[in-house]
């Protein structure tokens, strides 16, 4: 009894020496993570922004898939369109859209971003214009979210990577007609 | 049970003579799976390597603590923090390599190269020791990772991507091969050849050490593994 009491003990106490260690290190770690993703979102959004100003980010809750929304503005000051920040799921795990977007919901520009990448796959694996066939689409014109709607030259352009692209037109599809609804806000 | 190898063997050995990848065949995971690229190569070794020295120092030092009845359930424990403590650090001073290697840094806990060492030669050497020989067997899974990428890459794209320096993008592209390039070797596939036929040269190598050693009076042990 008192040889497992002892063996008990000091797997305690290993474990509670890890899990301090453990915290240290997050709490050390945790700041300069968030700053890095923070800087990393804030590039991606500049790379689809174009010439615009970027206004402050705005949190969103309640629509699945939106994650927030950066409102964009010309030189006079008015509302020239959104970049939204959505999140999405794929068979390679998470991932991230940023799309510029006007008011009316046609996707201006938008970009892919894999949360983790696995080095088989790797962002070379992504076909290079993928994104760029749901450019000009939202709003009046649907966002593609099935290969059926595609033109020839579209569909060669996402072959072998059907899944993602279902999983982007969807997300983009939400996106787009949540755009929409924020007519012209900030 | 004492170790009787002096420390330059206790270095050595992981590099060439019991080399983790070619000879004891351990890690394999991360060599075929992150060896598309020379530079992922390099950082999943070092990453690897820093857990091994951190968990050889650690075990070794714990040697006399920890029952032997739990001895594995403990190293599993110690090497897990050491690889979160990797991850978050790789999150966030390397945030584009942590995302390139995605889920094969936390895979290295159950890296058998790691366990293997702390059970069969930390538990039973002092920390010195078992820092050296941590050393060694990451250098040599290192310099295994590298070689395999080198090829890899070489011949499957034609190109050798390092770390970008200053004006340097860190991509060098060969000529010719990057226009003639085998992709199959850039594969799933391919990795299994390139490891394949290296497995076989060390093979050839250490059955060549072996007929010399006999010859000359001395037993060579190669695949011998302490």
């Amino acid at each position: 009894m008192n040889s497992i009491l002892a063996t008990a003990g000091r797997i305690v106490a290993i474990c509670i020496a890890g899990g301090l260690v453990l915290a240290l290190f997050h709490i050390g770690l945790a700041p300069v993570i968030a700053a890095t993703v923070h800087a990393a979102e804030m590039d991606s959004v500049s790379g689809v922004a174009g010439q615009s100003a970027i206004g402050a980010a705005v949190e969103v809750r309640d629509v699945p898939g939106v994650v927030r929304y950066f409102p964009l503005s010309g030189k006079a000051g008015a509302t020239t369109g959104y970049v939204v920040v959505m999140s999405g799921e794929d068979y390679a795990g998470p991932f991230a859209i940023f799309a510029n977007c006007r008011p009316s919901g046609e996707i201006v520009q938008s970009r892919f971003v894999r949360k983790r990448e696995g080095p088989p796959l790797g962002p070379d694996a992504l076909p290079a214009g993928l994104m760029s066939v749901f450019t000009g689409t939202g709003g009046k014109v649907p966002v593609p979210a099935t290969i059926d709607g595609l033109t020839a030259k579209a569909a060669q352009t996402v072959s072998g990577a059907t899944v993602t692209f279902v999983a982007c037109g969807r997300l983009l599809a939400a996106g787009t007609a949540f755009v929409e609804s924020l007519g012209g806000k900030k | 049970m004492t170790n009787t190898s002096t420390p330059a063997e206790d270095f050595s050995k992981g590099i060439l003579r019991q080399n983790p990848i070619f000879v004891t065949m351990l890690g394999l995971c991360p060599a075929l799976a992150v060896t598309n690229l020379v530079v992922n190569a390099v950082a999943m070794g070092i990453a690897v390597a820093v857990v091994l020295l951190a968990t050889s120092f650690t075990v070794s030092l714990l040697r006399e603590f920890v029952p032997d009845k739990i001895r594995i359930p403990t190293y599993t424990v110690i090497i897990a923090i050491f690889v979160t403590i990797v991850d978050l650090m790789m999150q966030a001073y390397l945030p584009g390599m942590s995302r390139n290697l995605g889920i094969f840094v936390p895979l290295i806990v159950v890296n058998c190269i790691i366990l293997s060492r702390a059970d069969s030669f930390a538990r039973e050497n002092t920390a010195g020791r078992a820092l050296l020989d941590a050393l060694g067997m990451g250098t040599g899974f290192t310099l295994g990772l590298t070689l395999i990428a080198a090829v890899r890459e070489t011949l499957g794209s034609g190109t050798i991507t390092l770390f970008p320096i200053a004006g340097f993008s860190g991509v060098i592209t060969v000529p010719v091969l990057s226009h003639f390039p085998v992709r199959v070797l850039g594969l799933g596939t391919g990795a299994f050849l390139v490891v394949g036929y290296m497995k076989a040269f060390f093979n050839w190598r250490s059955a060549r050490l072996d007929r010399d050693g006999r010859r000359g009076g001395r037993p060579n042990a190669t695949n011998q593994v302490v």
